[in-house]
């Protein structure tokens, strides 16, 4: 079996979300939203990051989500936006 | 899973020991286990010289080290400050549990390494975190900003705000959406261990706790609120285990090990411990349920067969069969959410205590024959079935 990294399309559900209310990092500002998000590739390949927005508490699980990038210095992380109110189960 | 012989047979507990435990106490994490660790060797009936054997969770040199006060003491400090000549040491943080390293000790007699092992567990969080309270255990005290790199394992997490804390919180999401558990059923888990904590002189919180208490508890990480999270303190917890032959010669008669698990995991775990021994979940007099958060006790006691998985939360509601003259006395001590994170020794501790009867106002009545202990999370998960008799 071959191991390499693939490109993927950046889509996905939102599989589960917490949002987090504590100020662990004086860089990140509460309240916002960590979500395992499965990716639209493969069923189980889940990454974890941020829903970014949408108000915290208008993200749900089922929704449609895509990738962004936020930029900081030369470090892009991959966070997502929610793609319109369809939440699938 | 093949059992092979169950080494755990020839050990025991023969004394177990406790440190002053409390928020901020603002002493000398190796002077909190010291006393720990007298108390233990007193309590066995042993003295420094009789100890060979020395073994903790997770020592001084780990890479858990980075938060601070989240550990007071390694081996080695202990083996200069009492003087001891061993045999056979071990500390780490990659075992079973934190209570791999009782396991650990527990081979250590089978196989001869050593006769008396003292075990201990010392944490100084709440001074350690000093001021910069719980966003030191992520970010380490006294970094004046936080353009710190990360280590490899939390590049996935950090850089996204997310934390232990926050894994658990998807963990317990999870476990809501998929079996309709909900935050009252999931609270009875605190509870459980103020009701307990009430009676418990030594236990940090003790103020009586109602369900609207729970309930309107400061949010950390939804569903998780700050009632469903350990505390942090400073204090050490010490127990000592012995080689079974060496039984006449302690202060009382030992309690026995009747089954150890140590495989992966919740289930790995509690399953490999069931597949050691005759005895069944339902002989069980006393459970000592992992609690670093109210979703641990939960999956344990699924894990541990005292309900089926998903069915956690429906057996909670029921909390009266957890309480004094319940079925199933749960965290007699007031557990790591009132009585403070000495993580998975408080467990240990207690179920020791309460099989010698040792529980005062709040012993289990009956006589108590056979305690379950339980420590850890997620893979790093180990069990213990502890007997008064064998």
């Amino acid at each position: 079996m071959e191991v390499r990294p693939e490109a993927v399309s950046g889509r996905g559900r939102v599989r589960c979300l917490t949002v987090n209310y504590h100020r662990w990092y004086s860089a990140i500002d509460p309240p916002y939203v960590i979500a395992e998000i499965e990716l639209a590739e493969q069923a189980g390949l889940i990454l974890l990051s941020n829903v970014v927005g949408s108000p915290p508490d208008d993200v749900k699980v089922g929704m449609a989500v895509t990738v962004d990038f936020a930029n900081h210095e030369e470090i892009y992380l991959p966070v997502f936006r929610v793609l319109g109110d369809e939440v699938q189960p | 899973m093949t059992v092979g012989p169950r080494f755990e047979h020839h050990a025991v507990v023969s004394g177990i020991g406790r440190s002053d435990i409390g928020r901020r106490l603002n002493r000398d994490p190796l002077e909190l286990t010291a006393q720990a660790c007298m108390a233990a060797m007193a309590d066995a009936g042993l003295r420094p010289e009789d100890i060979d054997g020395l073994s903790t969770f997770p020592g001084a040199s780990t890479g858990m080290s980075l938060s601070p006060g989240f550990t007071g003491a390694g081996v080695y400090d202990v083996q200069r400050m009492l003087g001891l000549s061993l045999s056979w040491h071990t500390g780490g943080d990659e075992v079973p549990g934190q209570l791999g390293s009782v396991i650990n000790a527990c081979m250590a007699v089978a196989t001869g390494l050593a006769r008396h092992v003292l075990c201990f567990r010392t944490v100084w969080e709440a001074t350690g975190q000093g001021t910069a309270g719980r966003a030191s255990v992520v970010t380490g005290r006294g970094t004046a900003h936080e353009r710190v790199r990360v280590e490899p394992a939390r590049q996935w997490t950090a850089p996204f705000g997310a934390t232990a804390l926050n894994r658990y919180a998807l963990m317990t999401q999870r476990h809501f959406d998929r079996y309709g558990t909900t935050r009252e059923q999931l609270g009875q888990v605190a509870l459980i261990d103020r009701h307990y904590a009430a009676l418990n002189p030594a236990a940090v919180y003790r103020d009586p706790m109602t369900l609207q208490d729970y309930l309107g508890g400061r949010m950390i990480s939804s569903p998780l609120c700050v009632f469903d999270c350990d505390v942090p303190v400073d204090g050490s917890i010490a127990v000592v285990v012995s080689d079974i032959l060496t039984a006449p010669d302690l202060r009382k008669d030992p309690v026995h090990v009747e089954a150890v698990g140590s495989a992966l995991g919740y289930e790995g775990s509690a399953n490999m411990l069931w597949q050691r021994t005759d005895l069944r979940p339902a002989d069980v007099d006393i459970a000592e349920i992992y609690d670093g958060f109210s979703i641990l006790t939960l999956l344990w006691l699924e894990a541990l067969g005292f309900c089926s998985k998903g069915e956690g939360g429906v057996f909670l509601s029921d909390s009266s069969r957890f309480l004094t003259g319940g079925a199933l006395p749960m965290n007699t001590g007031g557990g790591q959410l009132s009585a403070g994170r000495v993580h998975g020794y408080v467990h240990f501790y207690e179920a020791c205590l309460q099989l010698w009867d040792e529980g005062d106002e709040r012993q289990v009545v009956g006589n108590p024959e056979v305690a379950v202990v339980t420590a850890g999370a997620s893979q790093f998960a180990g069990c213990l079935l502890l007997t008064r008799h064998r």
